[in-house]
């Protein structure tokens, strides 16, 4: 099978994963996202759009204090969840 | 009559009345509803954020955190540990110890798993957590959460958004009598009498969501709630009159004009 014809099948995120070495996949709130580098939740949550201070973020299973947002990098097949406040009773 | 304050781990609350921020037609006829309630803690619900909606519209710019306290709670939990992680989660978000917490037991009737709340309970009071856990309305299982180092005992009135009103007075009784932190009666009212009636059970506090959200005019049944537990609360301290069989007459027998 030459290469062509298993890349034709192949998913698009492994695909673009081969053109860019730097590129991380990662796990955000149950769904696969791939981003261009590793990069901290700081930056995480800018190219989101998301304001730090409304939300609480778990990485790998572990909350990340506000303050060491800054610090705290994500990198490749890492599990992150943002989460925040919701109507509720 | 001057009442003693409503304290909950010593802070102090203006209002007996806890409102929820769920079910709402609007954010903006929520804010109306929690203005006219003039309860000054309102819960919420901890989720994932809505990473493709960019709209970013916060539930938290309608809540006036400047006179609102904010109880995150744990709705939705099945099991000790995903109450755990949603409370340490609802923590880092809201920066307070603070957590009402959930643990449901059965999908249909959203009633407690008493055995993982009390679990629960106790690994989150060891990591510093104010716990206010929904219970069922059973006094063990209230004196359990107590002695695990709950902050306050909330048994349910009726399942959540039932507005059955109070099913078991007694055990409501009850438990007052066994507790000594506050009780907070937390789910099943659905109109105002509902809440009087706790109050008048000798409940410290009444936490409701659906029966304001869900009533055809939020706004108003928020007011009519306000009303309903200080009148709930001034008739306890009152001292109500004994039931009787018979009547007495409240007008006097002597002096019946011809006779």
């Amino acid at each position: 099978m030459t290469y062509a014809n298993s890349a034709q099948y192949a998913d698009p995120i492994r695909l673009r994963l081969r053109r860019d070495p730097h590129a991380v996949q990662i796990t955000l709130n149950g769904e696969r996202v791939e981003l261009e580098e590793p990069m901290s939740v700081t930056a995480l949550l800018a190219r989101l759009e998301i304001d730090p201070r409304r939300v609480a973020v778990e990485h790998n299973l572990n909350i990340i204090k506000r303050h060491r947002f800054a610090e705290v990098v994500v990198g490749d097949g890492d599990t992150v969840e943002i989460v925040n406040f919701v109507g509720g009773g | 009559m001057t009442d003693t304050p409503f304290v909950i781990a010593g802070r102090t609350f203006t209002s007996r009345l806890i409102v929820g921020t769920g079910k709402y037609s609007s954010n903006a006829v929520m804010a109306q509803a929690h203005q006219a309630s003039g309860a000054d803690m309102v819960t919420v619900a901890v989720r994932r954020v809505n990473i493709s909606d960019r709209t970013r519209e916060s539930l938290l710019d309608y809540i006036d955190t400047s006179r609102m306290f904010i109880l995150p709670n744990t709705a939705g939990c099945y099991t000790a540990d995903e109450a755990i992680r949603t409370a340490r989660l609802g923590r880092e978000a809201g920066l307070s110890e603070w957590v009402k917490l959930e643990v449901i037991g059965d999908e249909r009737t959203l009633f407690p798993d008493n055995e993982a709340l009390i679990e629960a309970t106790r690994v989150l009071v060891k990591e510093g957590f104010i716990v206010l856990p929904y219970t069922n309305d059973d006094p063990i299982a209230c004196r359990k959460l107590e002695d695990a180092g709950a902050a306050a005992v909330m048994p349910l009135g009726a399942p959540i958004g039932s507005g059955l009103g109070i099913q078991n007075v007694n055990n409501i009784r009850i438990i007052r009598e066994f507790s000594r932190v506050p009780l907070i009666v937390d789910a099943g009212v659905g109109t105002a009498s509902d809440a009087a009636l706790a109050m008048e059970l000798g409940a410290d506090g009444v936490l409701m969501n659906t029966a304001i959200a869900g009533a055809e005019d939020p706004v108003a049944m928020a007011d009519a709630m306000r009303h309903a537990v200080i009148a709930g609360r001034l008739a306890a301290r009152a001292g109500r009159i004994p039931k009787k069989m018979y009547a007495s007459a409240s007008s006097p027998v002597e002096g019946m004009v011809g006779r």
